[in-house]
Protein backbone atom coordinates (compact mmCIF):
# COMPACT_ATOMS: atom_id res chain seq x y z
CA UNK A 1 0.00 0.00 0.00
CA UNK A 2 2.61 2.02 0.80
CA UNK A 3 4.05 2.34 -2.69
CA UNK A 4 0.80 3.20 -4.27
CA UNK A 5 0.44 5.81 -1.38
CA UNK A 6 3.82 7.37 -2.54
CA UNK A 7 2.49 7.41 -6.09
CA UNK A 8 -1.09 9.13 -5.61
CA UNK A 9 0.21 11.48 -4.05
CA UNK A 10 3.19 12.49 -6.27
CA UNK A 11 0.44 12.54 -8.65
CA UNK A 12 -1.70 14.75 -6.51
CA UNK A 13 1.11 16.99 -6.21
CA UNK A 14 2.16 17.20 -10.17
CA UNK A 15 -1.74 17.73 -10.70
CA UNK A 16 -2.11 20.40 -8.59
CA UNK A 17 1.26 23.17 -8.50
CA UNK A 18 -0.53 24.91 -5.98
CA UNK A 19 0.07 21.87 -3.57
CA UNK A 20 3.63 22.04 -4.19
CA UNK A 21 3.90 25.45 -3.46
CA UNK A 22 2.05 24.57 -0.18
CA UNK A 23 4.83 21.54 0.71
CA UNK A 24 7.37 24.16 -0.45
CA UNK A 25 6.00 26.40 2.13
CA UNK A 26 5.48 23.95 5.02
CA UNK A 27 1.97 23.41 5.00
CA UNK A 28 1.68 19.61 6.33
CA UNK A 29 -1.71 19.56 5.72
CA UNK A 30 -0.98 18.72 1.91
CA UNK A 31 0.11 15.72 2.59
CA UNK A 32 -1.30 14.53 5.87
CA UNK A 33 -4.21 12.79 4.74
CA UNK A 34 -1.78 9.75 2.81
CA UNK A 35 -0.51 6.84 4.44
CA UNK A 36 2.89 7.99 3.83
CA UNK A 37 6.26 6.28 5.94
CA UNK A 38 8.24 9.03 7.17
CA UNK A 39 10.81 8.04 4.39
CA UNK A 40 8.30 8.45 1.52
CA UNK A 41 7.35 12.02 3.42
CA UNK A 42 10.45 13.18 3.47
CA UNK A 43 10.96 12.21 -0.18
CA UNK A 44 7.77 13.77 -1.04
CA UNK A 45 8.96 17.34 0.38
CA UNK A 46 12.40 16.94 -1.32
CA UNK A 47 10.84 16.21 -4.80
CA UNK A 48 8.27 19.46 -3.84
CA UNK A 49 11.61 21.50 -3.71
CA UNK A 50 13.11 20.03 -6.53
CA UNK A 51 13.30 22.59 -9.78
CA UNK A 52 12.00 19.69 -11.93
CA UNK A 53 8.62 19.22 -10.63
CA UNK A 54 7.68 22.44 -12.80
CA UNK A 55 8.31 20.39 -15.93
CA UNK A 56 6.44 17.96 -14.04
CA UNK A 57 3.09 20.03 -13.90
CA UNK A 58 3.79 21.19 -17.47
CA UNK A 59 3.98 17.65 -18.44
CA UNK A 60 1.24 16.83 -16.93
CA UNK A 61 -0.96 19.09 -18.59
CA UNK A 62 0.20 18.49 -22.20
CA UNK A 63 -0.47 15.03 -21.84
CA UNK A 64 -3.97 15.45 -20.55
CA UNK A 65 -4.25 17.95 -23.15
CA UNK A 66 -3.32 15.61 -26.07
CA UNK A 67 -6.40 13.34 -26.21
CA UNK A 68 -9.13 16.19 -25.40
CA UNK A 69 -7.51 18.21 -28.88
CA UNK A 70 -7.19 15.01 -30.96
CA UNK A 71 -10.92 14.37 -31.00
CA UNK A 72 -12.16 18.13 -30.49
CA UNK A 73 -9.99 20.20 -32.04
CA UNK A 74 -12.52 22.50 -33.48
CA UNK A 75 -14.52 22.32 -29.80
CA UNK A 76 -11.00 23.88 -28.61
CA UNK A 77 -10.19 26.25 -30.88
CA UNK A 78 -13.69 27.71 -30.41
CA UNK A 79 -13.20 28.29 -26.90
CA UNK A 80 -10.51 30.12 -27.40
CA UNK A 81 -9.40 31.95 -24.49
CA UNK A 82 -11.93 29.63 -21.95
CA UNK A 83 -9.77 26.63 -22.52
CA UNK A 84 -7.93 25.93 -19.98
CA UNK A 85 -9.71 27.58 -17.48
CA UNK A 86 -12.55 24.50 -18.74
CA UNK A 87 -9.68 22.26 -18.84
CA UNK A 88 -8.42 23.54 -14.99
CA UNK A 89 -12.05 22.60 -13.89
CA UNK A 90 -12.63 19.70 -15.65
CA UNK A 91 -9.94 17.87 -14.34
CA UNK A 92 -9.70 19.19 -10.57
CA UNK A 93 -13.51 17.68 -10.93
CA UNK A 94 -12.09 14.42 -12.60
CA UNK A 95 -10.95 11.81 -10.22
CA UNK A 96 -10.72 8.96 -12.83
CA UNK A 97 -8.38 10.14 -15.59
CA UNK A 98 -7.47 8.12 -18.58
CA UNK A 99 -5.39 8.81 -21.79
CA UNK A 100 -7.58 6.62 -23.70
CA UNK A 101 -8.76 9.46 -25.78
CA UNK A 102 -12.25 8.24 -26.97
CA UNK A 103 -13.16 8.21 -23.10
CA UNK A 104 -11.12 10.85 -22.14
CA UNK A 105 -12.68 13.51 -25.02
CA UNK A 106 -15.82 12.13 -24.29
CA UNK A 107 -15.79 13.14 -20.60
CA UNK A 108 -14.58 16.84 -21.48
CA UNK A 109 -17.54 17.06 -23.95
CA UNK A 110 -19.88 15.97 -21.42
CA UNK A 111 -18.36 18.23 -19.03
CA UNK A 112 -18.51 21.46 -21.38
CA UNK A 113 -22.66 20.18 -22.15
CA UNK A 114 -23.39 20.22 -18.56
CA UNK A 115 -21.11 24.11 -17.63
CA UNK A 116 -23.50 25.10 -20.74
CA UNK A 117 -26.49 23.44 -19.59
CA UNK A 118 -26.16 25.51 -16.40
CA UNK A 119 -25.41 28.87 -17.93
CA UNK A 120 -21.36 28.70 -16.93
CA UNK A 121 -20.31 28.57 -20.52
CA UNK A 122 -21.63 30.28 -23.81
CA UNK A 123 -23.43 27.54 -25.83
CA UNK A 124 -23.78 28.53 -29.74
CA UNK A 125 -21.25 27.23 -31.89
CA UNK A 126 -18.65 25.28 -29.15
CA UNK A 127 -22.06 23.24 -28.35
CA UNK A 128 -22.24 22.12 -32.01
CA UNK A 129 -18.21 21.65 -32.12
CA UNK A 130 -18.79 19.29 -29.25
CA UNK A 131 -22.02 17.27 -30.89
CA UNK A 132 -19.99 17.60 -34.01
CA UNK A 133 -16.91 16.10 -33.37
CA UNK A 134 -18.15 13.02 -31.24
CA UNK A 135 -20.06 11.80 -33.74
CA UNK A 136 -17.43 12.03 -36.08
CA UNK A 137 -14.92 10.37 -33.82
CA UNK A 138 -17.75 7.82 -32.60
CA UNK A 139 -18.50 6.74 -36.62
CA UNK A 140 -15.04 6.29 -36.93
CA UNK A 141 -14.52 4.00 -33.82
CA UNK A 142 -17.67 1.66 -34.49
CA UNK A 143 -17.07 -1.76 -35.75
CA UNK A 144 -19.98 -2.14 -37.21
CA UNK A 145 -20.57 -0.92 -40.76
CA UNK A 146 -24.21 0.41 -40.22
CA UNK A 147 -22.39 2.26 -37.23
CA UNK A 148 -20.62 4.41 -39.30
CA UNK A 149 -23.21 6.41 -40.47
CA UNK A 150 -24.18 9.40 -37.77
CA UNK A 151 -27.40 12.21 -38.23
CA UNK A 152 -26.31 14.66 -36.03
CA UNK A 153 -28.81 18.13 -35.60
CA UNK A 154 -26.99 21.31 -35.69
CA UNK A 155 -27.72 25.19 -35.54
CA UNK A 156 -24.33 26.06 -37.34
CA UNK A 157 -23.26 25.30 -40.85
CA UNK A 158 -21.04 22.40 -40.10
CA UNK A 159 -18.35 22.93 -42.55
CA UNK A 160 -17.92 26.57 -40.88
CA UNK A 161 -17.42 25.04 -37.41
CA UNK A 162 -14.71 22.72 -38.67
CA UNK A 163 -12.81 25.66 -40.81
CA UNK A 164 -10.05 26.75 -39.15
CA UNK A 165 -10.11 29.81 -40.85
CA UNK A 166 -13.25 30.94 -39.58
CA UNK A 167 -12.77 32.24 -35.56
CA UNK A 168 -16.05 31.84 -33.49
CA UNK A 169 -17.08 35.79 -33.97
CA UNK A 170 -18.21 35.24 -37.39
CA UNK A 171 -19.98 31.73 -37.03
CA UNK A 172 -23.97 32.71 -36.95
CA UNK A 173 -26.48 30.47 -36.55
CA UNK A 174 -29.05 29.41 -39.09
CA UNK A 175 -32.67 29.91 -38.82
CA UNK A 176 -33.54 26.01 -38.37
CA UNK A 177 -32.16 23.21 -37.49
CA UNK A 178 -29.54 21.74 -39.74
CA UNK A 179 -29.19 18.00 -40.52
CA UNK A 180 -25.73 16.97 -40.71
CA UNK A 181 -24.73 13.13 -41.51
CA UNK A 182 -21.46 12.43 -40.72
CA UNK A 183 -20.01 9.28 -42.73
CA UNK A 184 -16.87 7.19 -42.11
CA UNK A 185 -17.76 4.44 -44.20
CA UNK A 186 -15.37 6.55 -46.76
CA UNK A 187 -12.12 7.97 -45.54
CA UNK A 188 -11.56 10.18 -44.60
CA UNK A 189 -14.80 10.74 -42.89
CA UNK A 190 -17.34 12.88 -44.50
CA UNK A 191 -19.56 15.43 -43.21
CA UNK A 192 -23.07 16.33 -45.32
CA UNK A 193 -25.66 18.68 -45.27
CA UNK A 194 -29.21 16.60 -45.22
CA UNK A 195 -32.61 18.08 -46.22
CA UNK A 196 -35.09 16.69 -43.72
CA UNK B 1 14.91 -18.31 -18.50
CA UNK B 2 12.28 -17.16 -21.14
CA UNK B 3 13.56 -16.64 -24.22
CA UNK B 4 12.53 -16.09 -27.69
CA UNK B 5 9.98 -18.50 -29.24
CA UNK B 6 12.16 -17.79 -32.68
CA UNK B 7 14.83 -15.85 -34.04
CA UNK B 8 12.77 -12.26 -33.51
CA UNK B 9 13.75 -11.31 -37.26
CA UNK B 10 13.65 -14.66 -39.45
CA UNK B 11 13.83 -14.38 -42.98
CA UNK B 12 13.51 -10.52 -43.09
CA UNK B 13 16.35 -9.52 -46.55
CA UNK B 14 18.90 -7.09 -45.33
CA UNK B 15 19.04 -8.00 -41.83
CA UNK B 16 22.16 -8.15 -40.20
CA UNK B 17 22.90 -9.16 -36.76
CA UNK B 18 21.15 -6.52 -35.12
CA UNK B 19 18.07 -5.32 -37.48
CA UNK B 20 17.00 -1.69 -37.45
CA UNK B 21 13.46 -0.20 -37.41
CA UNK B 22 10.76 2.48 -36.96
CA UNK B 23 8.30 3.16 -35.03
CA UNK B 24 5.23 3.85 -36.79
CA UNK B 25 3.32 6.75 -37.08
CA UNK B 26 0.73 7.76 -39.31
CA UNK B 27 2.83 10.14 -41.11
CA UNK B 28 5.11 6.67 -42.49
CA UNK B 29 1.94 5.49 -44.47
CA UNK B 30 3.92 6.97 -47.51
CA UNK B 31 7.26 6.42 -47.03
CA UNK B 32 6.03 2.76 -46.54
CA UNK B 33 4.18 2.31 -49.60
CA UNK B 34 6.70 3.77 -51.31
CA UNK B 35 9.57 1.76 -49.59
CA UNK B 36 8.90 -1.19 -47.35
CA UNK B 37 12.27 -2.02 -47.64
CA UNK B 38 13.64 0.68 -46.04
CA UNK B 39 13.04 -0.92 -42.13
CA UNK B 40 13.47 -4.56 -41.30
CA UNK B 41 10.81 -3.73 -38.90
CA UNK B 42 7.95 -1.29 -37.41
CA UNK B 43 7.62 -0.61 -34.16
CA UNK B 44 3.75 -0.65 -33.45
CA UNK B 45 2.47 1.17 -30.30
CA UNK B 46 -0.84 -1.83 -29.32
CA UNK B 47 -2.62 0.11 -27.04
CA UNK B 48 -3.27 2.50 -30.29
CA UNK B 49 -5.09 -0.08 -31.83
CA UNK B 50 -7.88 -1.05 -29.63
CA UNK B 51 -10.54 0.84 -27.15
CA UNK B 52 -10.09 -0.12 -23.49
CA UNK B 53 -13.71 -0.01 -21.47
CA UNK B 54 -12.41 -0.26 -18.55
CA UNK B 55 -11.72 -3.05 -15.56
CA UNK B 56 -15.32 -3.74 -14.91
CA UNK B 57 -16.82 -3.88 -18.79
CA UNK B 58 -17.36 -6.57 -21.10
CA UNK B 59 -16.41 -7.16 -23.46
CA UNK B 60 -12.96 -5.20 -22.07
CA UNK B 61 -11.44 -4.66 -25.11
CA UNK B 62 -12.03 -3.81 -28.99
CA UNK B 63 -10.28 -3.33 -32.02
CA UNK B 64 -10.58 0.06 -33.43
CA UNK B 65 -11.52 -1.49 -36.72
CA UNK B 66 -9.31 1.80 -38.88
CA UNK B 67 -6.50 1.39 -37.16
CA UNK B 68 -6.40 -2.54 -37.38
CA UNK B 69 -7.15 -2.70 -40.90
CA UNK B 70 -4.13 -0.42 -41.39
CA UNK B 71 -2.30 -2.97 -38.69
CA UNK B 72 -3.56 -5.81 -40.79
CA UNK B 73 -1.94 -4.49 -44.02
CA UNK B 74 1.30 -3.28 -42.21
CA UNK B 75 1.91 -6.82 -41.25
CA UNK B 76 1.76 -7.98 -44.84
CA UNK B 77 4.65 -6.19 -45.61
CA UNK B 78 6.64 -5.65 -41.99
CA UNK B 79 7.57 -8.03 -39.13
CA UNK B 80 5.95 -5.92 -36.18
CA UNK B 81 7.77 -5.03 -33.02
CA UNK B 82 4.89 -4.49 -30.07
CA UNK B 83 5.57 -1.52 -27.90
CA UNK B 84 3.51 -1.30 -25.07
CA UNK B 85 3.03 2.05 -23.45
CA UNK B 86 0.25 1.15 -20.83
CA UNK B 87 0.92 -1.44 -18.69
CA UNK B 88 2.02 0.40 -15.85
CA UNK B 89 3.91 -2.66 -14.33
CA UNK B 90 5.74 -0.62 -12.08
CA UNK B 91 2.66 1.05 -9.95
CA UNK B 92 1.54 0.17 -6.85
CA UNK B 93 -2.04 -0.18 -7.94
CA UNK B 94 -3.46 -3.40 -8.56
CA UNK B 95 -2.25 -5.16 -11.53
CA UNK B 96 -4.07 -5.17 -14.76
CA UNK B 97 -3.38 -9.09 -15.92
CA UNK B 98 -6.41 -8.57 -18.84
CA UNK B 99 -4.16 -5.71 -20.03
CA UNK B 100 -1.57 -8.88 -20.37
CA UNK B 101 -4.34 -11.20 -21.55
CA UNK B 102 -4.91 -8.85 -24.09
CA UNK B 103 -1.66 -7.89 -25.36
CA UNK B 104 -0.98 -11.68 -25.49
CA UNK B 105 -3.90 -11.93 -27.96
CA UNK B 106 -2.57 -9.83 -29.96
CA UNK B 107 0.72 -11.35 -29.87
CA UNK B 108 -0.70 -14.81 -30.82
CA UNK B 109 -2.45 -12.68 -34.15
CA UNK B 110 0.71 -10.72 -35.49
CA UNK B 111 3.49 -12.62 -33.76
CA UNK B 112 5.47 -9.85 -32.71
CA UNK B 113 8.90 -10.42 -33.34
CA UNK B 114 9.48 -9.17 -29.46
CA UNK B 115 7.48 -7.41 -26.65
CA UNK B 116 8.71 -4.39 -24.72
CA UNK B 117 7.07 -1.87 -22.20
CA UNK B 118 7.82 1.15 -20.22
CA UNK B 119 9.68 0.06 -16.80
CA UNK B 120 7.63 2.94 -15.19
CA UNK B 121 3.80 3.75 -13.15
CA UNK B 122 1.30 5.92 -14.82
CA UNK B 123 -1.75 4.47 -13.29
CA UNK B 124 -2.73 5.54 -9.93
CA UNK B 125 -5.10 3.79 -7.17
CA UNK B 126 -7.21 6.20 -6.22
CA UNK B 127 -10.87 6.11 -3.95
CA UNK B 128 -12.33 5.50 -7.43
CA UNK B 129 -10.48 3.77 -9.69
CA UNK B 130 -7.15 1.43 -9.43
CA UNK B 131 -6.56 2.82 -12.78
CA UNK B 132 -6.44 7.00 -12.80
CA UNK B 133 -3.88 8.00 -15.37
CA UNK B 134 -1.10 10.45 -13.94
CA UNK B 135 -0.90 12.21 -16.72
CA UNK B 136 3.19 11.37 -16.60
CA UNK B 137 5.50 8.27 -16.08
CA UNK B 138 5.75 8.80 -11.96
CA UNK B 139 8.89 8.88 -10.40
CA UNK B 140 10.16 5.68 -9.20
CA UNK B 141 12.09 4.91 -6.02
CA UNK B 142 14.96 2.37 -6.90
CA UNK B 143 14.09 0.36 -3.68
CA UNK B 144 13.60 -3.44 -2.40
CA UNK B 145 10.37 -3.77 -2.23
CA UNK B 146 9.37 -2.35 -5.62
CA UNK B 147 11.87 -4.53 -7.25
CA UNK B 148 9.87 -7.64 -5.59
CA UNK B 149 6.51 -6.00 -6.76
CA UNK B 150 7.65 -5.79 -10.28
CA UNK B 151 9.72 -8.99 -10.60
CA UNK B 152 6.66 -10.89 -9.29
CA UNK B 153 4.67 -8.86 -12.53
CA UNK B 154 7.21 -9.70 -14.92
CA UNK B 155 7.21 -13.32 -14.06
CA UNK B 156 3.47 -13.14 -13.99
CA UNK B 157 3.03 -10.83 -17.47
CA UNK B 158 5.85 -13.66 -19.12
CA UNK B 159 3.91 -16.48 -18.18
CA UNK B 160 0.74 -15.00 -19.95
CA UNK B 161 3.05 -14.05 -23.09
CA UNK B 162 4.60 -16.93 -23.40
CA UNK B 163 7.84 -14.85 -24.14
CA UNK B 164 10.52 -12.76 -22.63
CA UNK B 165 9.93 -9.38 -21.66
CA UNK B 166 11.79 -6.25 -22.77
CA UNK B 167 11.50 -2.97 -20.22
CA UNK B 168 12.64 0.05 -21.31
CA UNK B 169 14.58 2.67 -19.36
CA UNK B 170 12.34 5.78 -18.54
CA UNK B 171 13.04 9.86 -18.24
CA UNK B 172 12.75 11.51 -14.69
CA UNK B 173 12.79 15.05 -14.10
CA UNK B 174 12.81 14.76 -10.26
CA UNK B 175 14.98 11.59 -9.02
CA UNK B 176 13.31 10.21 -5.87
CA UNK B 177 16.38 10.30 -3.37
CA UNK B 178 17.53 8.06 -1.32
CA UNK B 179 16.51 4.95 -3.21
CA UNK B 180 17.73 1.62 -1.80
CA UNK B 181 20.02 0.92 -5.35
CA UNK B 182 21.04 2.72 -8.48
CA UNK B 183 18.41 2.31 -11.52
CA UNK B 184 21.31 0.10 -13.18
CA UNK B 185 21.63 -2.31 -10.21
CA UNK B 186 17.61 -2.38 -9.87
CA UNK B 187 17.26 -3.44 -13.48
CA UNK B 188 20.16 -5.57 -13.32
CA UNK B 189 18.66 -7.52 -10.73
CA UNK B 190 15.43 -7.34 -12.28
CA UNK B 191 17.18 -9.44 -14.88
CA UNK B 192 18.65 -11.67 -12.77
CA UNK B 193 15.26 -12.47 -11.40
CA UNK B 194 13.09 -12.88 -14.45
CA UNK B 195 15.01 -13.43 -17.23
CA UNK B 196 13.54 -10.38 -19.05
CA UNK B 197 15.40 -8.27 -21.54
CA UNK B 198 16.65 -4.73 -21.40
CA UNK B 199 15.75 -1.94 -23.95
CA UNK B 200 17.89 0.65 -24.08
CA UNK B 201 16.24 4.64 -25.12
CA UNK B 202 19.65 6.07 -25.59
CA UNK B 203 17.32 9.23 -25.53
CA UNK B 204 15.68 8.99 -22.75
CA UNK B 205 19.31 8.45 -21.28
CA UNK B 206 20.77 11.45 -22.62
CA UNK B 207 17.81 13.38 -21.31
CA UNK B 208 18.29 12.28 -17.88
CA UNK B 209 22.19 12.84 -18.52
CA UNK B 210 21.80 16.56 -19.55
CA UNK B 211 18.87 17.47 -17.09
CA UNK B 212 20.02 15.74 -14.00
CA UNK B 213 24.08 16.05 -14.80
CA UNK B 214 25.24 12.67 -15.02
CA UNK B 215 27.39 10.95 -17.05
CA UNK B 216 25.41 8.78 -19.89
CA UNK B 217 28.48 6.12 -20.87
CA UNK B 218 29.15 5.67 -16.90
CA UNK B 219 25.79 5.09 -16.54
CA UNK B 220 25.50 2.26 -19.36
CA UNK B 221 29.24 0.85 -17.64
CA UNK B 222 26.51 -0.24 -14.95
CA UNK B 223 23.94 -1.91 -17.08
CA UNK B 224 24.26 -5.80 -17.72
CA UNK B 225 24.87 -5.34 -21.68
CA UNK B 226 24.14 -8.80 -21.98
CA UNK B 227 20.32 -8.08 -21.12
CA UNK B 228 19.89 -5.25 -24.09
CA UNK B 229 18.12 -6.49 -26.30
CA UNK B 230 16.72 -3.38 -28.01
CA UNK B 231 17.43 0.00 -28.15
CA UNK B 232 15.41 3.10 -28.56
CA UNK B 233 17.18 6.15 -30.52
CA UNK B 234 15.31 9.58 -31.01
CA UNK B 235 15.94 13.23 -30.92
CA UNK B 236 14.44 15.93 -28.33
CA UNK B 237 14.41 19.71 -28.38
CA UNK B 238 15.05 22.63 -25.50
CA UNK B 239 12.90 24.34 -23.78
CA UNK B 240 13.20 26.82 -20.65
CA UNK B 241 16.67 25.66 -20.32
CA UNK B 242 15.08 21.54 -20.38
CA UNK B 243 15.95 19.07 -22.53
CA UNK B 244 12.58 16.74 -23.33
CA UNK B 245 12.40 13.65 -25.00
CA UNK B 246 9.95 14.97 -27.73
CA UNK B 247 10.90 12.91 -30.45
CA UNK B 248 10.89 16.23 -32.37
CA UNK B 249 13.54 14.55 -35.42
CA UNK B 250 16.41 14.09 -35.96
CA UNK B 251 19.24 12.28 -33.49
CA UNK B 252 21.86 14.76 -31.74
CA UNK B 253 25.22 13.43 -32.64
CA UNK B 254 25.21 12.39 -28.67
CA UNK B 255 22.85 9.78 -29.54
CA UNK B 256 24.64 8.09 -32.55
CA UNK B 257 27.66 7.80 -30.82
CA UNK B 258 26.24 6.23 -27.92
CA UNK B 259 24.89 3.85 -30.01
CA UNK B 260 28.32 3.08 -31.84
CA UNK B 261 29.81 3.05 -28.66
CA UNK B 262 27.30 0.51 -26.95
CA UNK B 263 25.69 -1.58 -29.45
CA UNK B 264 29.39 -3.55 -29.79
CA UNK B 265 29.09 -4.52 -26.33
CA UNK B 266 25.64 -5.87 -26.52
CA UNK B 267 25.53 -9.36 -27.23
CA UNK B 268 22.01 -9.78 -27.66
CA UNK B 269 20.98 -6.85 -29.31
CA UNK B 270 18.50 -7.67 -31.95
CA UNK B 271 17.44 -4.30 -33.22
CA UNK B 272 17.63 -0.53 -32.69
CA UNK B 273 14.25 1.54 -33.57
CA UNK B 274 14.11 5.65 -34.75
CA UNK B 275 11.59 7.24 -32.87
CA UNK B 276 9.60 10.80 -34.01
CA UNK B 277 6.37 12.20 -33.70
CA UNK B 278 4.50 12.23 -36.49
CA UNK B 279 3.63 16.18 -36.10
CA UNK B 280 7.22 16.69 -36.60
CA UNK B 281 7.09 14.93 -40.42
CA UNK B 282 7.23 18.04 -42.08
CA UNK B 283 10.23 19.19 -41.20
CA UNK B 284 12.03 15.64 -41.01
CA UNK B 285 10.61 14.40 -43.87
CA UNK B 286 10.92 11.21 -46.05
CA UNK B 287 14.61 11.81 -46.75
CA UNK B 288 15.31 12.29 -43.19
CA UNK B 289 13.89 9.40 -42.03
CA UNK B 290 15.78 7.00 -44.47
CA UNK B 291 18.91 9.59 -43.80
CA UNK B 292 18.39 7.97 -39.90
CA UNK B 293 17.86 5.08 -41.11
CA UNK B 294 21.30 4.92 -42.76
CA UNK B 295 22.70 6.40 -40.02
CA UNK B 296 21.45 3.77 -38.01
CA UNK B 297 22.96 0.94 -40.10
CA UNK B 298 26.30 2.54 -40.22
CA UNK B 299 26.53 2.48 -36.46
CA UNK B 300 25.43 -0.72 -36.53
CA UNK B 301 28.24 -1.85 -39.38
CA UNK B 302 31.51 -1.93 -37.24
CA UNK B 303 33.14 -5.28 -36.54
CA UNK B 304 31.88 -7.24 -34.12
CA UNK B 305 31.02 -10.87 -35.44
CA UNK B 306 27.90 -11.97 -35.99
CA UNK B 307 27.22 -15.13 -33.88
CA UNK B 308 27.82 -13.24 -31.02
CA UNK B 309 24.58 -10.43 -31.91
CA UNK B 310 21.91 -13.67 -31.92
CA UNK B 311 19.69 -13.67 -29.66
CA UNK B 312 19.78 -16.84 -27.92
CA UNK B 313 17.19 -19.67 -28.62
Amino acid sequence: MSIAEFQRAFAELVAHPEQVLGVRDGDAAVLADYDLSPRERERLEILARDEGMSVNCSLYRVNRLIPVYSVLPHTCRLLGDRLMHELDGFWAASRHATLQYRWESWRFGLWLQDRIAGGHLPGGPVEDAIRLELAMFDAQAAGDPRERRRLVRLRHDPHALLDPAVPAAALRPAPGEIGVLVDATTRPVQVHVVED
Amino acid sequence: MLQFSESPLRGIPGTGPAAVGLMFNGALAGLLDARPDCTDFLSIIPERFWQDFGRNNAPRFAPLPDETALLDRLAERHRLVAHGVGLSIASGSTFDLDHVRQLAEWHRRYDFAWISEHLSAVRVLTEETPDHHAGLALPLAWDHDLLDLVSDRVNRTQDILGTRLLLENGVVHTPVPGSDMSEQEFVNALVRRTGCGVLLDLHNLLVNAINLGFDAGRWIDALDLESVVEMHVAGGNRLFGVYLDSHSGACPQTVWDLLARTAPRCPNLAGVTFEYHESYHPTLGEDGVLDQLARMRAALLPEVPAEVRHVDR
